[in-house]
Parts: structure tokens; C-alpha cells; sequence
């Protein structure tokens, strides 16, 4: 869906061909702890969170060290609310379900009541992204895939782009409820620059991994009658912008097609890092049927 | 249309030439010139010494193998002399002019008797021209190469000053520039992408080159268009004596060559190929998807010579090859293609022409086939060049040449849709640009006296910006603001700029000279690239509103000492160049199929500075080189490490490199080289932030940290066939190991977050090529 797959070809014959990888030992400095954003928001009846820490040394190989008892306001256009630190989990700010998400306004939210730099003097952040409307998924689709060395299960979405404006895209995947790609770096994520306005129809957005170039196999492979759900985010540019830098800092670099490491970027102002990230869902699911099994199986 | 005019008054120009510039008879003085050839294949030896032993001075034969040299009438004993070569050395009685095409044999054990006492070449120490390196397809074999396949690419690598972008890499740096700022030439045609195999090896199969020469600074004025340095790759003419056949059986290559007469000592061919069959060691295949697994590409020159009469002489010469990759699912085919014709005239033995047009194109196109995201993607670089040189003999002391050069360029830098009805993808297209690229140039090579010899050039260079295509203008913030929409033929934008370029020789003595150089490049065609290596899919894209050309000054002086009878010759060379107009990228750019590309480019300056150290010999049982080179190479970009200068990714402190090769007897010959260098910059996380789930590296300064060192030892054995009278067929069989010592060198280095502890990360390193044997029988006949 975006050229990152084509780029992948060759890594992954340039790899398997000439190159090995292990671990080595790096000496790495220490940097001053700069604060970090991590937080959700979406059209969904749940819960969401602010979660606001310190960064640590790269090979601090431990939990980030959290901020606590920061002043934090979520606002729109209408209304404004203070959100309350989870005492039993001290650094995360709960976003109640009761405050709902209005599509195309523009969430803020302001940190204040902290002093990251321990000068004495508390600073404030900000950091704004706007609601879109979701786009509907029509229905999806399941295959099995077995090129490259890796078996895997792919998901296939069937929907409309929406023609009058550019959109972004992310993608999740949830086996029986279960969020599988629980991390950025796993969603996918595509721009309409390519397909704007047009039909999708079957085109792989995620995948399931049964096993890997290692010969690895997964733990949890698909079963008859398990549920298999697509999330598809409506999400802004810079959001995109975003995991793509995700995707790209926490990936394989070669120096191929690496360019040089470069920080992500941020939404958060005020020179902190982390990402407030706002979009809209449409979920649809599909269950494992004998069919779809035999696809892995014949 | 308009092409057709300006060749018919080119052509017309060389005429009216013709009767004008008939021989002047000032001073009485008369001319030897003519060609000096190789005595068993008719081919054109370039850079041969011609010397007037009572002058105690001479000339050098020049890219054609064409030479003259103007003397007062009398008797002189000339050395007609070639390195490898025997040299010849005749009694010449010279009262008016005089056509002498010599032919030199080639210096061969068996014949030890014969050589000619003389003087050797000397040029290493008297030419003025400085930081150039000249290699001959027979010393790139006796270098140990991976794979088995020898490469000058890989053999220029191994000169101070100059680097390979990263590990098997096609891809250069000189003297801390970037590997777009190398104008690599085959026969005068401009190579864009010189790589096969994602750069692991270079389009130049070494059965068809003759003569590579390297500048790495003071480039002729009759060249330009880059910044750092000119790679001149002259293909074979073709054996105009007999038949002649030579090839080789490797590992992943074969390759076969043929060459002869065609109408003997007039027309000759060569015909040179080469095809990988690396699928076969394709581990991703498993077998069902062999059927439609390809990894693999070819190779083809051409070359056709013809003289007409020993005044004029016509060439063509073509190079096509291809790599294609394919798997189940996607593919990609890449590759270059250039043609060169070629007409030599001599006017008279003073005056010497050359006119040439050139085509030169690179493309690529690749797809995927799932389903109905199946797409295609295509992109396109196509040049077309009218090019006229000139050498004018004036006398002994004055060679004046200048000529004038114009490119067209036309690049479609991406075009991608959607195949079949089902598809989803819409058409997406970077529009063309085109461009005209000119430069008009005139030098001088002098001899001032007994001691002193300067060249000096003037060169006038521009780019004109040709319609029909849209330009956007961008805001302090890079987003495109306007859009500017520009007629098909309009000129709408112009660069022009005066490159100077001197550099002059003092001799000390006969074995000492000092040199100096002072140079200005201008370059107004950048590769789109943010990577460290090339790679297939890279753009190309012309200098426009939005960005400058780029210009770097740079000034070299130098120490050579020749030893031994000039079988030793020595040289410190120390360079500093400054560069304007420096283009990098912003973070995570998107530079492909992006039509507003120019927005993610950042521009500042840069500047290099170093000392290159290189003893070369040349004994009788041992050949080779060591060279050493201390360098820096910084950059400093407004928008880019907050403003501070900052490392380029090319700048490596220490380099050492060893190349050695060692005659144990006519049948047994060993190769081994040794290299080392200061580990690249590269940046490395200096702190951690937990996001979404993942632990993100937040990074400090750019290539503020450095891999560890590279190091690598490459040996080789070659074992000839005995030979026997009457057998036409020679064969030897060469067997290499590359990085003997299995030493682990860093590719490249990233940080991973542990499966199963999500809150461990770990440091992992990427390497190649661990002790990598070969074996490659090569043969002739």
C-alpha cells in the first residue's frame, strides 16, 4: 500500500543473502531528561489516557520515571475538562468516557504544574490534533501468505475512500478482542495520495504472523471460529507523519535505504517529546471459518 | 529539428576550420605527431611518453592516443615510451612534418633481454596535473576482488582519498564528497547509477576497459558538472590484427569477449557480455516460487572503430545492462544505457578534433502483483549530449585546449498506476523536467622554462530550466505557497557561473617536483538520496528556482618524489575544499514520487580538508600501493543538528590502504590487500521515551558517534596454464578469499526493543561478506 513494501523486497533479499546481524555492546551518552507525551483520544465509548513521563537513558532497560500530580485539561471548542490522576497508577490522567469526542474539532491539551527542568519555575505544554469523521469499512476479507519466509495471515479491507479531502490511515488488528499489534511500530498505515476517492477493494492492510524468517512459530495460531477484527483509524497528517517515524527509528536500518537516525516528531509544544495522538475508528470483524482454515492448511 | 541545425553548423564550423587552419610554417619549426598504438591489437595507448632526448623534454600521447610535437628541423633520438611497455627509441631526421604512428609491445618476461635502456616515465613528477590516479584494466585484475569479480570501481576504492559510501558498496566518496558529485564517464557517456546488485558490484566489466583515470580535484576544464571528482572510463577499440577472444568462468558471473578486424587495420570490433546467475544461491526460494524467482543481471559493450584515413577516425560504442529482481509477489528491473559516437579529426599534425554525441539513460520500473493493489512504477532519466574538443599543439610549450559541451536533460522522476480494472490506485505523476546543461572552456598547458609547468583552464558553465512543468514556491517553512506553471520550451530559469582551474608543477630535481592546484567546480544535477549507500530507485533532479547549484572552491598542493629509477614514486597531497550550496534533507524526507520533493531539501555549506600520503612501486616480482589519508569532512545546514556543524557521513579520519601483488614466477602470482578505516559517523540515541508502546530513541547531535573501526584483508592466487608453442588458448585459474580474517565489520548498527521484556533494548550490528572464497578460471584465446 505505500513504497516502504517495496523497499522491503529488498531488504529482505539483500539480507537473507549477504548479511547476518547480532548483538554488540555500545557505549551511549546520557542526555538531560526532557518530559514525554503519551496520550489517546478517540471517538470510542472507553476510558482514554494521558500518560506523562521522563525519558531515561536508552539502556535504562526499566519503566520510564512518571509525572505526577501535573495539572491536565483536555478541551475542545464547547467544553473543557481537568482530568484526575489514576492513584493506583500514578503518571497516567484518565480521560472519562463521559467526555465524548466531536468529529472535526480540535482536542488541546494543556499540561501545566510541572517542573521538568528543576529550575524552580513550573512550565506548561500544550498540544492540539483534530477529530476526524471515520470512513466505514464495508466488509473484509482473510488469505494466507506464505512468500518470503515468513507465514502469515493477511487481512484484506473492503471500503471507499472518501474523494473530497486527503485522508490518512492506520490500521490494528485484534484476535478475539485481543489487541495483536499493540505497538506503533506494528500498525500500518497508508495515505490516499495514491487511491484518493477510490474503491478498495481486498487490499491487505494487516497481517497476523504465524511464523517468522527464523522458523519461529507463533504460540496462538488462528482457530476455527476465532474473530478477527480490523480497526481502521481516520487519523491527521502529522499523526501519520509520525508513525511513519516510528516505523522507521525503531525498525532495521541498512544503509540502503536508512537515512540518517532523526528524532520523531511531536505534537507536545514547548520542546517536550511524545505525541498526543486523536482519531476516529471503524471496526469490523470476520470469523475463521473452515474455509479461510483450509487456505493455511491444503 | 532544432538539434539537426546546430550539428550541420558544427559540422560546417569543422570544415570551414579545415581550410583555414592549414599547417603555419612560423620559425621553420616542424611537427611529429601521429598515434601510438598497442604493437599486438592496434589499440590506442593513452598518456604514452613521447621524448626528445636532445630537448631533454617531450609530450604525452592524449585521450585518442594522438600526439605532436613541434621541434626546429634536425636529428634527434626520440623515446617512444608506455608503462608495462617496451620502450622504443629511434633515430629520427626531421625536416618537415611528419606522420609516425609508433606500436609498442608489451613488456613480457620471456623477452628480458630486449628492453631498452631509457629513461622511465617520469610524468608523476613533471606534469602539473595533480590528485589524479590512473589504473589499467591489467592492475585491476591483480587485485583480489569479491566474489572474484574484478572491479575498478572497487580498486579506485582502495586509493587515498577515496572511499566506499558503505561495505561492497559501488558507491564512492573523494575526499569527503558525496557520491553525487562523482561524473562517472564511459566512453565520455554518463553512468548515473554505476552498481548492479543493489551496488555490491559496478557496470564495469573489466574485459572491456582499457584505461581508468580518477580525478580527485583539479579536473581538466574541459569536464564539469561535478563537484568532487571525474572517474574517465575508456572502453577497448577492438583488436584491429586478428581475432581475439578472452573470458572467464566464476562463481556468480561469466563473461565472454570477442574482438577482431572487420576489414583489417581499418575496422575493428569488440563485443564484450556478462550475466550473473546469482539466483542460484537465492536461499528465499523454496520450490515452488523457483519458478518465478530472479536475481540477476547482465552486461553488454559494444564497440565499433573505424579509420577512414589516418585523419580521420569514426567510433562507436554502446553499454546496456540490466538487473532484475523478482519474487512471487513484486519486482524491479534497473539499468543504464549509453551510446557514444565519435569522430576524430586531425586538421593538420598541430590541430586535433573531436566531436562526439552522446545518449545516455537510466531507468527503472518495478511492481507488485497482489491482487488489486498491483501497480506499476516507472522512472525515467534520459540525457542526449553534442560535445567538441579541441587540442592545438601550439609549440614545444604551449598545448591549448577548448571545445564546448551541451546536455540535454529529461527526467521523469516517478510515474506510478494502478494495473487491471480492479485496481485502486490512481495515476500518480511526478511531472518531467528538462534541462540544458552547457559549458564552453579553454586551457592552456605551458612549459615555463626548464622548471616550471602550468595548466590553466577557464571554464563557463550553465543550466537553463525548460518548460513545460510546474514549480512550486515554498513559504520559510517549506510548505508550497504558489504554484508557477511554465510553457512547453519556456526557459524559465537560468544559472551561469566561471569555473577557473590552474595548477602548476615545479621540478626540483629530476626525481622532485612541488605541485599546486586551485580549482572551481560548479554542479547543477543532484541525486535525491538521503541514504548513506545508492540505490536503484534513487532520483535524480536538476538545479531549479529552489535550488542553488552547488560550488566548491578547492585548493591542493603536493610533494612527489620518484625513487629507485622511478620504479618507486611517492607523493603527499593536501587538499581543502570549501563547498557552497550543499544539499541534504530534512528528518524522515519524502523524496520519492513526491512532486513537491524540493520542499524536503535543505541546503547549507560544507567544507573538507586532509592529507593523502601514497607510495606506489612498481619492482620487478612486486607491484602495488600504500596509502594513507588523514581527512575531515563537515557540513552545516541552517535547519539541520539545530544549526551546528556536523560530521558528514563520509568523513573518515584515518584510512590506510595496502594493495600489493607479488610475481612468484611466470606461472604463480599472489594478490592481498589490506584496508583500514576510522568507523563512519553515525548518530546514536543518547535517551529513551515510551510511546504507544514502543521505546523510541531520542538522538542528540548527528554523527556524533562512530562505528567501530573498519578493517579487512582480501588475498588472492592466480595459476597460469603452462604454456606451449602453438597453443592458441591461455587459461589461469584465480582463487580469492575476501575478508580473510572473517572480521565482523559493521554494516550497520540499530537499537531493538526486547520481545519479550518490553522494557530492554539492545544494540545490533549488520555485516557482510565473512570470509568469502572464490574461484574464477579465466581464459584467452
Amino acid at each position: 500500500m505505500k513504497n516502504y513494501n517495496i523497499k522491503y523486497l529488498f531488504l529482505v533479499i539483500v539480507i537473507s543473502l549477504f548479511s547476518c546481524t547480532e548483538e554488540i555492546e555500545m557505549d551511549l551518552k546520557s542526555s538531560e531528561p526532557k518530559f514525554v507525551v503519551d496520550a489517546v483520544f478517540t471517538d470510542q465509548d472507553i476510558d482514554h489516557f494521558v500518560k506523562l513521563s521522563i525519558s531515561s537513558d536508552y539502556f535504562s532497560n526499566s519503566i520510564s520515571p512518571v509525572v505526577s500530580g501535573a495539572t491536565v485539561v483536555l478541551s475542545d471548542e464547547l467544553k473543557e475538562i481537568e482530568l484526575e490522576e489514576d492513584l493506583t497508577n500514578l503518571g497516567t490522567y484518565i480521560i472519562p468516557r463521559t467526555f465524548k469526542g466531536i468529529y472535526n474539532q480540535v482536542y488541546t491539551l494543556t499540561i501545566s504544574g510541572v517542573d521538568i527542568d528543576g529550575d524552580g519555575v513550573e512550565e506548561s505544554y500544550t498540544a492540539s490534533n483534530t477529530l476526524y469523521e471515520p470512513i466505514p469499512i464495508i466488509k473484509l476479507g482473510m488469505n494466507w501468505d506464505a512468500s518470503r519466509n515468513e507465514e502469515r495471515w493477511t487481512i484484506q479491507l473492503y471500503s471507499k475512500d472518501n474523494p473530497d479531502k486527503e485522508d490518512f490511515y492506520a490500521f490494528a488488528v485484534y484476535v478475539n478482542g485481543k489487541l495483536f499489534s499493540d505497538q506503533i511500530s506494528e500498525l500500518e498505515y497508508a495515505w490516499d495520495r495514491y487511491f484518493n476517492g477510490n474503491d478498495v477493494s481486498g487490499v491487505t492492510v494487516q497481517s497476523i504472523l504465524e511464523e517468522d524468517s527464523d522458523g519461529k512459530k507463533t504460540e496462538t495460531p488462528i482457530q476455527l471460529g476465532d474473530w478477527v477484527k480490523l480497526e481502521m483509524q481516520t487519523i491527521n497528517e502529522d499523526y501519520y507523519h509520525f508513525i511513519n517515524a516510528v516505523h522507521e527509528e525503531t525498525g532495521l536500518q541498512v544503509p540502503l535505504f536508512s537515512g540518517p537516525p532523526a528524532n520523531v516528531p511531536s505534537n507536545v509544544s514547548n520542546g517536550a517529546k511524545g505525541f498526543f495522538r486523536v482519531y476516529s475508528v471503524s471496526v469490523d470483524s470476520i470469523q475463521v471459518t473452515q474455509e479461510i482454515l483450509d487456505l493455511r492448511d491444503q | 529539428m532544432q538539434k539537426n541545425i546546430i550539428l550541420i553548423i558544427i559540422i560546417q564550423l569543422i570544415l570551414l576550420l579545415d581550410t583555414y587552419a592549414k599547417p603555419e610554417k612560423l620559425n621553420d619549426k616542424v611537427v611529429l605527431s601521429g598515434y601510438i598504438k598497442d604493437a599486438s591489437n592496434g589499440e590506442l595507448l593513452i598518456g604514452a611518453n613521447i621524448y626528445f632526448k636532445e630537448l631533454k623534454t617531450g609530450t604525452i600521447s592524449n585521450l585518442y592516443g594522438f600526439y605532436s610535437f613541434s621541434v626546429d628541423p634536425g636529428v634527434y633520438e626520440v623515446d617512444f615510451a608506455y608503462m608495462g611497455y617496451k620502450t622504443i627509441s629511434k633515430q629520427l631526421k626531421i625536416t618537415q612534418d611528419m606522420d609516425l604512428d609508433i606500436e609498442l609491445e608489451e613488456e613480457t618476461e620471456s623477452i628480458q633481454e630486449v628492453v631498452v635502456l631509457s629513461k622511465k616515465p617520469d610524468a608523476n613528477v613533471r606534469d602539473p596535473q595533480m590528485s589524479v590516479q590512473k589504473l589499467q584494466s591489467k592492475d585491476v585484475k591483480a587485485v583480489p576482488a569479491l566474489m572474484g569479480e574484478v572491479d575498478v570501481i572497487k580498486v579506485l576504492q582502495l586509493m587515498p582519498g577515496v572511499q566506499a559510501t558503505s561495505e561492497g558498496s559501488s558507491g564512492f566518496s573523494v575526499r569527503g564528497g558525496n557520491p553525487d558529485q562523482n561524473l562517472v564517464l564511459l566512453d565520455e557517456a554518463i553512468v548515473y547509477n554505476a552498481g548492479h546488485m543493489l551496488g555490491f558490484f559496478s557496470v564495469f566489466n573489466n574485459d572491456a576497459i582499457k584505461d581508468v583515470k580518477l580525478y580527485k580535484g583539479d579536473i581538466p576544464a574541459s569536464s564539469g558538472g561535478r563537484l568532487s571528482s571525474l572517474v574517465d572510463v575508456r572502453m577497448n577499440d577492438g583488436n584491429n590484427k586478428k581475432i581475439e577472444g578472452k573470458g572467464g568462468i566464476g562463481l556468480i558471473s561469466s563473461r565472454l569477449t570477442l574482438e577482431g578486424p572487420i576489414i583489417k587495420n581499418k575496422t575493428s570490433f569488440i563485443v564484450s557480455g556478462r550475466r550473473t546467475y546469482a539466483d542460484l544461491f537465492l536461499p528465499i526460494v523454496t520450490d515452488e516460487e523457483a519458478q518465478d524467482s530472479r536475481l540477476h543481471f547482465y552486461d553488454l559493450n559494444i564497440k565499433l572503430k573505424h579509420v577512414i584515413n589516418n585523419h580521420n577516425r569514426l567510433y562507436f560504442s554502446t553499454y546496456m545492462g540490466r538487473d532484475v529482481f523478482k519474487d512471487v509477489n513484486s519486482q524491479i528491473d534497473y539499468g543504464n544505457q549509453t551510446f557514444t559516437l565519435r569522430w576524430n579529426h586531425v586538421y593538420n599534425p598541430k590541430l586535433f578534433s573531436n566531436l562526439t554525441f552522446v545518449g545516455s539513460k537510466y531507468d527503472y520500473e518495478l511492481g507488485t502483483s497482489e491482487e488489486t493493489s498491483e501497480f506499476t512504477w516507472k522512472s525515467r532519466l534520459r540525457d542526449f549530449s553534442l560535445k567538441l574538443d579541441y587540442n592545438y599543439y601550439l609549440n614545444p610549450n604551449n598545448t591549448i585546449s577548448f571545445g564546448f559541451q551541451s546536455i540535454s536533460h529529461r527526467i521523469n522522476p516517478g510515474t506510478a498506476q494502478g494495473k487491471g480494472e480492479e485496481s485502486m490506485f490512481s495515476k500518480v505523476e511526478v511531472p518531467d523536467s528538462r534541462g540544458l546543461e552547457h559549458g564552453v572552456y579553454i586551457a592552456n598547458s605551458q612549459k615555463i622554462g626548464a622548471r616550471l609547468n602550468v595548466r590553466y583552464g577557464l571554464r563557463f558553465s550553465g543550466l537553463q530550466n525548460v518548460g513545460e512543468v510546474t514549480v512550486y514556491e515554498f513559504d520559510e517553512n517549506y510548505e508550497a505557497i504558489n504554484e508557477l506553471h511554465y510553457k512547453s520550451g519556456d526557459i524559465f530559469n537560468s544559472y551561469w557561473g566561471w569555473e577557473p582551474r590552474i595548477s602548476m608543477s615545479y621540478i626540483l630535481n629530476p626525481t622532485t617536483s612541488i605541485k599546486s592546484s586551485y580549482s572551481k567546480t560548479r554542479q547543477y544535477i543532484h541525486l535525491a538520496s538521503n541514504s548513506t549507500s545508492t540505490t536503484p530507485l534513487d532520483v535524480w533532479f536538476m538545479s531549479s528556482p529552489n535550488v542553488k547549484p552547488q560550488i566548491c572552491d578547492q585548493f591542493s598542493a603536493g610533494l612527489f618524489r620518484n625513487f629507485a629509477d622511478h620504479t618507486i614514486e611517492s607523493s603527499i597531497e593536501l587538499f581543502y575544499k570549501d563547498m557552497k550550496n550543499t544539499i541534504d534533507f530534512k528528518d524522515h524526507p519524502d523524496l520519492l514520487l513526491n512532486d513537491k520533493m524540493e520542499g524536503e531539501i535543505r541546503t547549507g555549506k560544507s567544507w573538507a580538508y586532509g592529507a593523502e600520503f601514497l607510495i606506489k612501486f612498481n619492482l620487478e616480482k612486486f607491484n602495488g600501493w600504500v596509502g594513507y589519508t588523514w581527512s575531515k569532512s563537515w557540513r552545516k545546514i541552517p535547519e539541520i543538528n539545530e544549526g551546528r556543524k556536523y560530521l558528514s557521513p563520509y568523513s573518515h579520519d584515518h584510512d590506510i590502504s595496502l594493495v600489493l601483488n607479488h610475481k612468484i614466477n611466470n606461472r604463480y602470482q599472489v594478490g592481498l590487500n589490506w584496508v583500514y578505516f576510522t568507523g563512519s559517523p553515525y548518530t546514536a540515541p543518547n535517551g529513551r521515551m515510551f510511546v504507544g508502546g514502543d521505546i523510541v530513541p531520542i538522538y542528540s547531535a548527528r554523527n556524533e558517534e562512530r562505528m567501530p573501526d573498519y578493517h579487512r584483508m582480501d588475498v588472492s592466487f592466480t595459476i597460469k596454464n603452462k604454456k606451449k608453442e602453438g597453443r592458441r588458448w591461455e587459461g589461469e585459474w584465480n582463487f580469492s578469499v575476501y575478508n580473510l580474517y572473517g572480521r565482523k565489520n559493521a554494516w550497520s548498527i540499530f537499537f531493538e526493543q526486547d520481545d519479550k521484556d518490553p522494557y530492554k533494548a539492545t544494540a545490533q550490528k549488520t555485516y557482510l561478506f565473512q570470509f568469502v572464497p572464490s574461484v574464477t578460471y579465466n581464459f584467452k584465446f
